[in-house]
């Protein structure tokens, strides 16, 4: 169900063209999100952290429109409104060694402009949700990579944002805290949009509403894992009936 | 806020009917929007036994409440600190090595002779420059280990840059002003005036070329001028860029730096990304 209405499309990017040099990273992308858990799954090269990196407002599109929360992104005026509703965790990113997990968490509170008197609580919730309220007064430099990688996802959640973006969110994270993070998932995408970029076809097949695969800087396969794992029933390769559709997805994109 | 809870999902949740993680969701909306907080009651209302309930229950919930989570008060001074805390600039390394590059240049511009009857008036060359280099560090660099993230948030412009820069000369202007009485340099109004004019020159220039070039090429300018300035007239006390009669024209370069910072505070919206230099297109 359903618990909130939301005006609009929470994302909406309409041929997107993003080039580095003479290298193409997205060639025509067309990608329309609302509500729930969005898998975007690809080979490496294929464009995903290149399409997050446009959608969390840090690069810049060479061509295309590219809308979130019904502001389009090339007014900058929109574009504050739009970056307090946003929450990003990129595939790499760097934090302060020194930081406790919640001063880390805070500080991004503060950044996204949150009122004063909503900041300590929502601090204490995002931890608590990544399951590392026992931990919350370490310094970021004692905790283990997966640990670092949910005090991320906390930082991405602080804001309960409407666009949730998460860059391989997964990697490094134990069987069981995976697990926690598909729950996790889940409930956001209640009522906000979120987009998880991941190699691994096993979490969009458990976690996501519905996935978009990405090849070559283009939209190869919408739909939702079921639509899948259909595509998938004519091919023998990958281990598991969601791997044999997204290879199937590949190849088939690659051929035309 | 463009979307509220529903009716339908409010009265769900009033009654308990609500899955657990939809109560999840519409309890995170609650906390941040007044009109659903309102709806609720007004839901809950007309709902006699539950509007018992909760008269019965709260005064337990409320003994065992904290009122706000473990975090620090929320307050915008605590914003202040953790915003310019997690600046590079802000640490104990930089701040030590602005005190002994003060301390330095102020003593040994004071024992040096310089040509005929000068000093090098060492602690106004470098006094200027420091602030500049703190904030390429805490800011433009690259050295912000979250700068991905920070940029994808609206504090993090130029309001973030501002509050660095006014950081960092929080930290060198006193300790200039300490060197320099220590040492005996003459007025501190003429260095004071070309830090300000140079770090508004720099975030300036930064809304064109980024942070960190931005301070090399004002950095490098301030260097040349001086050494050309010095070379030019000897028989001066001090270089004219480090004169009394230069103030002027300081605060003036510094009232259309501000002016160009205002007026291009759009371009900073993305300059936050030194490390892909590409993207800024
Ligand atoms: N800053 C950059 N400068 C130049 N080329 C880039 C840059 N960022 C990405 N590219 C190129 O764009 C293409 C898409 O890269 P991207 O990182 O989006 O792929 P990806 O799908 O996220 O891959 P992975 O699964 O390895 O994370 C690649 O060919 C990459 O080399
Ligand atoms: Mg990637
Ligand atoms: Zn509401």
């Amino acid at each position: 169900m359903n618990a909130s209405t939301m005006i609009g499309t929470h994302v909406d990017v309409r041929d997107l063209v993003v080039e580095f040099g003479k290298r193409t990273a997205l060639d025509g992308v067309d990608l329309q999100l609302d509500t729930g858990v969005h898998g975007l799954l690809g080979p490496n090269g294929a464009g995903k952290t290149t399409l997050m990196r446009v959608l969390a407002t840090v690069a810049r599109s060479t061509s295309g429109s590219v809308s979130l929360l019904d502001h389009d992104l090339s007014k900058q005026r929109d574009l504050r409104m739009v970056r307090r509703r946003l929450g990003y965790l990129p595939q790499q990113f760097g934090y302060y060694p020194r930081f406790t997990v919640r001063e880390f968490v805070e500080y991004f509170a503060w950044l996204k402009e949150m009122t004063p008197s909503a900041v300590p609580l929502a601090v204490d919730h995002a931890i608590e949700r990544v399951g590392l309220a026992d931990r919350a007064d370490d310094r970021l430099k004692k905790l283990s990579g997966g640990m670092l990688r949910r005090a991320g996802i906390a930082q991405a959640i602080v804001n309960d944002p409407d666009v949730l973006l998460l860059d391989e969110p997964t990697a490094g994270l134990d069987p069981e805290q995976r697990v926690e993070f598909r729950e996790l998932l889940r409930t956001i995408g209640v009522d906000s949009c979120v987009l998880v970029a991941t190699h691994l076809v096993e979490d969009v097949a458990v976690a996501c509403t519905h996935v978009t695969v990405v090849s070559d800087g283009r939209a190869v396969f919408r739909g939702t894992p079921d639509d899948l794992v259909a595509a998938g029933e004519d091919t023998s390769d990958g281990d598991s009936p969601i791997e044999r559709g997204y290879t199937a997805a590949i190849r088939a994109a690659r051929k035309r | 806020m463009s979307w509220h809870v529903t009716g339908e999902a409010l009265s769900a949740y009033a009654s308990g009917r609500i899955a657990d993680s939809d109560a999840w969701s519409v309890e995170m909306h609650l906390t941040a929007c007044e009109r659903c907080r309102a709806a609720l009651a007004a839901e809950a209302a007309t709902d006699v036994d539950l509007s018992t309930a909760i008269r019965e229950s709260w005064p337990g919930i409320a003994a065992n409440l904290s009122s706000q989570g473990r975090v620090r008060r929320g307050s915008r001074s605590r914003e202040l600190i953790v915003l310019i805390a997690a600046g590079p600039a802000a640490r104990w390394a930089w701040f030590t090595a602005a005190v002994v590059v003060l301390a330095l240049a102020a003593g040994l511009g004071a024992v040096t002779p310089f040509g005929r009857g000068q000093e090098i008036p060492l602690l106004g060359v470098v006094a200027p420059l420091l602030p500049i280099l703190g904030v390429a560090a805490s800011y433009g660099s690259g050295l912000d280990d979250a700068h991905e993230v920070i940029a994808s948030t609206p504090g993090g412009g130029i309001r973030l840059l501002l509050l660095r820069s006014a950081s960092v000369l929080a930290v060198t202007l006193p300790v200039g002003l300490i060197a320099g009485a220590v040492t005996g340099y003459g007025s501190p109004i003429p260095w004071l005036a070309a830090s300000l004019a140079l770090i508004l020159t720099t975030l300036a220039l930064a809304s064109v070329t980024g942070v960190g070039r931005a301070a090399a090429i004002v950095g490098a300018a301030w260097v040349t001028g001086l050494a050309m300035s010095a070379a030019g007239d000897v028989t001066q006390a001090a270089p004219a860029l480090l004169d009394p009669d230069a103030v002027p024209v300081w605060l003036l370069v510094s009232v259309a730096a501000v002016a160009v910072v205002a007026l291009r505070r759009q371009a900073f919206n993305y300059t936050s990304l030194p490390a892909h230099p590409r993207l800024e297109n």
